[in-house]
């Protein structure tokens, strides 16, 4: 009897070792893989309620973390100087001054603002300060919100957004793009034309005008709903493409033709010999769906049009900084885009590694 | 005779995945001019990676060892640079493929392929391109050469392509053609063909052959000398008429050994008639457009085939591809007719049921009584299953078991049956060999029990040692369960040493058909003379 040839490796560890010899990929599942972290611990991490308003601190400017004081003097705990607010004589335009007699302390681990997390009422932070006194790591916007609580929270959203587009267009897509490719005929010629529709259709200014008929004294609950399914109409179609064409190639092999000798019916062929034989493809294709649709879902909050308040998005965070004068004074209004461009990159270059290290015949073919 | 190439302590390792992997392990040989010299071995024992190694065509993670030494024409070539490689390939040394239906470029006339290697190595007008081209392929011996130059590979029949490429390798009289399984995507009386061609070419421009091979035959229908490789090591060398009487190593006494050889084979003629066909007809009928108008292209697959077989008998089917003997048999386990644009007429009976006008659900019931193992056992496994759940899947859907011992019981016997490690039942196909992997898809149709099998070549992507050990595997199992065959295939020695009865199948009709033995010692038609002439025979 022949040996088993101990040079071959099972299928996963050989993707996983490929894929951990990528640098850029490994960069982007460390950014993907912090990106859900913040979005599942959105509370913990942030030390203000996000949509708690300060009409004290309005355009509070980002505060930087100091172990030593003016005068050299050390302190274990961390802290941030406060400002004042003063005016510039010759302008007389307001200016935000350090004031080194306030000095906000950081606690770590310590109570702070009420949330519910799986059901629970918890009140344990990361870090907050203590009553009276804040500290903005990249500033407050224009309500006195603090805007690093507000990212952290609109990771949640935004995440969470994307995840439901991508799960409806990879339902819709796999299921369209398996039948369609394994009952061929004129199944396949029909269901070929609707996605070839969907595929040529102009789909912002369709996105566009669904979302403009939605009403807007709507829950804003609702709207999420219905933005998700309105940006999920037309995505589905270019996976349906990819996977019909892997059945279409699929189903001439021999083990299709073996399932159908053992009296498989259609049903069982297509989820247990198709189905799996698609999904490292599909994988790929949703790691590389997840930042158009981010880039997407922000570009209509930004135009107000998309994610609604109480719900914060960043591209709704966004929506604020509209106009070049508040760039111009608080430029930190802009740092959402940087988390938009960490999510995207992030999530690119993990799909990117994905697709090189599935490839089981790239380098490795059968003899 | 003076030496062409000498070959010193050639190592090759491949940089992978999962570490350095030892192809050629300092091997030393010699190529006399004007000699053909077989390098033999089964898969894997590095005869491609050692001929690829002397003109450098190896893959990007081939690391060549220092110690080598390769001499060519006297001078030491292995320190060359790719461009003194790019002068000498093409030129001094060409090389002819496998395959022949991708080693052209499809967008490229013939007269463009050819004048192409010509260009490179020589300054020519475009007058004596074409001239020469038009000589080569005269050379070749492809029938109607002028009007050749004009067409594409895709307008030529694998035999043809063949030659076109043997034209391009022997555009610059070359010292020395590399031939790896030039014919071994070819049918058999083509492949006798093109060895022929090879020979005569060889006499003429008296230029050396490394005949890359795995088949025995070839071997000792054209080599001078042979080489026996095996495990990136040569085992042993000679003068292929010595070694092939009087094989010393041991590895070559087994190689030898394993070719298929006659038997014996009986079975109870007055027996029941389990599976018959009268009168089949299968057609495909494709869609063309011809000048702008749609029209049905209608290709008779089968034509009007009748035949019958008795329990316990073996038929063997043998044709060359395109011949119809695949669908033949895919029809009567009613595999065919699923797709739209195919017809299928005539009766098939399996024991006194009419199953040609079943349902796919009312012919379910008969599924676990007639199975089908493939060619490829690559293809035939989905990856994705463990061995388990490869076996299983019949006797889920087929017999409908829901006692999970019972399943795990029946799973254990048949892989012990067919010689596998029942301990191994959680692995995935990729973890075996392509013999062990032919074997989990034998276990797979044999654990149900069949009472007919019908077996679409499954030896023919196996290695020779193995085939042997697959067919005596089958011929076992045929004894233990009294199951009856259909035998496919193109290799007259596998047949030969399986089935009772044969049919000769070529386009789609029968051409003979009657006890195998009779067949094969007396021809009665002119086809199969030559087939079994190209089979058999040894052209010295």
């Amino acid at each position: 009897m022949e040996t088993t040839s101990n040079l071959q490796n099972s299928y996963f560890s050989l993707v996983r070792k490929r894929f951990l010899k990528n640098r850029v990929g490994i960069l982007g599942l460390i950014f993907v893989g912090f990106l859900i972290f913040s979005a599942v611990f959105a509370d913990f991490l942030s030390p203000y309620d996000p949509a708690a308003r300060d009409s004290d601190r309005v355009f509070y400017p980002p505060q930087g973390i100091h172990f030593f004081d003016e005068d050299n003097n050390f302190s274990l705990r961390p802290f941030a100087y406060g400002f004042t607010e003063g005016f510039d004589p010759d302008t007389y335009l307001p200016i935000m001054e350090i004031d080194y007699t306030q000095k906000n302390y950081l606690y770590f681990f310590t109570r702070g603002w009420e949330y519910k997390f799986l059901g629970l009422n918890l009140d344990l932070h990361l870090f907050t300060t203590k009553e009276g006194s804040k500290v903005f790591f990249i500033g407050s916007d224009a309500y006195g919100r603090d805007m690093l609580s507000r990212i952290f929270k609109g990771s949640r959203v935004t995440l969470l957004f994307a995840l439901i587009v991508v799960s409806i267009t990879t339902f819709i897509g796999i299921l369209v793009g398996i039948s369609s490719g394994y009952f061929s005929g004129k199944f396949d010629i029909a269901s070929q034309r609707v996605t070839e529709l969907a595929l040529a259709f102009p789909d912002l200014p369709l996105y566009l005008s669904l979302v403009a008929i939605l009403p807007r004294q709507m829950d804003p609950f609702l709207i999420f709903i219905f933005m998700a399914f309105i940006l999920s109409s037309l995505r589905w179609a270019q996976l349906s493409r990819e996977v019909r064409g892997k059945t279409l190639s699929l189903r001439r092999l021999d083990y299709i033709k073996a399932a159908e000798a053992l009296g498989s019916n259609d049903l069982r062929i297509i989820y247990r010999h198709l189905l799996p034989n698609v999904t490292s493809h599909v994988i790929v294709s949703v790691s590389l769906l997840i930042p158009s649709v981010i880039l997407t879902e922000s570009f209509f909050s930004f135009l107000g049009l998309g994610i609604q308040s109480p719900f914060v998005s960043w591209g709704l965070q966004l929506n604020s900084a509209q106009d070049m004068r508040t760039i111009g004074s608080y430029p930190w209004v802009l740092s959402p885009v940087f988390a938009i461009l960490i999510s995207v990159l992030g999530f690119n270059a993990l799909g990117d590694a994905l697709r090189d290290a599935i490839d089981p015949y790239a380098t490795t073919t059968k003899k | 005779m003076t030496n062409l190439v000498e070959i010193e302590n050639l190592q090759v390792k491949f940089n992978t995945d999962s570490g350095e992997v030892n192809a050629v392990n300092g091997i030393s040989f010699n190529i006399k001019k004007g000699e053909t010299l077989a390098l033999v071995g089964e898969s894997g024992s590095g005869k491609s990676v050692t001929a690829r190694g002397i003109i450098r065509l190896l893959a990007e993670n081939a690391i060549i060892s220092d110690q080598t030494s390769i001499k060519f024409n006297g001078t030491n070539i292995n320190s060359y640079s790719e461009k003194e490689y790019q002068n000498i390939r093409g030129k001094n040394i060409s090389m002819i493929f496998q395959e022949p239906m991708s080693s052209l470029n499809p967008i490229y006339t013939i007269e463009n392929q050819i004048s192409e290697v010509l260009k490179i190595h020589g300054k020519f007008s475009d007058k004596e391109l074409k001239e020469k081209c038009l000589e080569l392929l005269k050379q070749v011996q492809i029938p109607e050469p002028e009007s050749r130059l004009s067409q594409y590979p895709h307008q030529l029949s694998g035999g043809q392509r063949q030659r076109i490429m043997i034209a391009i390798a022997i555009a610059n009289n070359p010292d020395l053609l590399i031939a790896d399984e030039p014919t071994t995507a070819l049918d058999v009386t083509v492949q006798t063909e093109i060895l022929k061609l090879l020979q005569s070419l060889q006499q003429k421009y008296q230029m050396s052959i490394l005949f890359i091979t795995h088949d025995l035959t070839i071997v000792r229908q054209i080599s001078d000398r042979v080489c026996v490789m095996y495990n990136g090591k040569i085992k042993e060398t000679g003068i292929t008429k010595e070694i092939f009487e009087n094989p010393k190593d041991d590895y070559t006494k087994h190689l030898l050994s394993s070719e298929p050889e006659e038997r014996d084979l009986h079975y109870d003629k007055n027996g029941r008639s389990i599976l018959s066909g009268e009168n089949l007809n299968v057609t495909f009928n494709t869609k063309v457009k011809v000048s702008g108008r749609n029209k049905v292209l209608s290709i008779n697959a089968v034509n009007n085939i009748s035949l019958d077989l008795k329990e316990g008998e073996t038929l063997g089917i043998v044709g060359e591809s395109g011949s119809g003997k695949t669908t033949l048999g895919q029809t009567l386990l009613r595999l065919v007719d699923r797709e739209s644009n195919t017809d299928v007429e005539g009766e098939i009976k399996f024991f006194d049921d009419r199953i040609d006008r079943l349902s796919r659900k009312q012919f379910k019931p008969f599924r676990n009584q007639m199975q089908i193992v493939f060619q490829d056992p690559y293809a035939s496994l989905n990856p994705r299953l463990s061995v388990k759940q490869i076996i299983e899947e019949g006797l889920i859907v087929a017999l409908n078991m829901k006692d999970k011992n019972e399943r795990l019981n029946k799973i254990e016997n048949i892989m012990s049956e067919v010689g596998l490690e029942p301990s191994s039942m959680l692995r995935f196909p990729h973890e075996f060999s392509g013999g062990q992997r032919q074997r989990i898809a034998i276990a797979r149709s044999f654990v149900l029990n069949p009472k007919f099998v019908l077996l679409d070549e499954p030896t023919s992507a196996l290695d020779l040692s193995i085939q042997k050990q697959i067919l005596e595997l089958l011929l076992q199992l045929q004894k233990n369960h009294k199951t009856t065959y259909i035998f496919i295939s193109h290799d007259l020695r596998v047949i030969r040493s399986i089935s009772h009865n044969l049919i000769v199948m070529k386009d789609g009709s029968i051409l003979e058909q009657g006890v195998a033995k009779n067949i094969l010692t007396n021809p009665q038609n002119d086809y199969t003379k030559n087939l079994i002439k190209s089979a058999f025979d040894i052209i010295y």
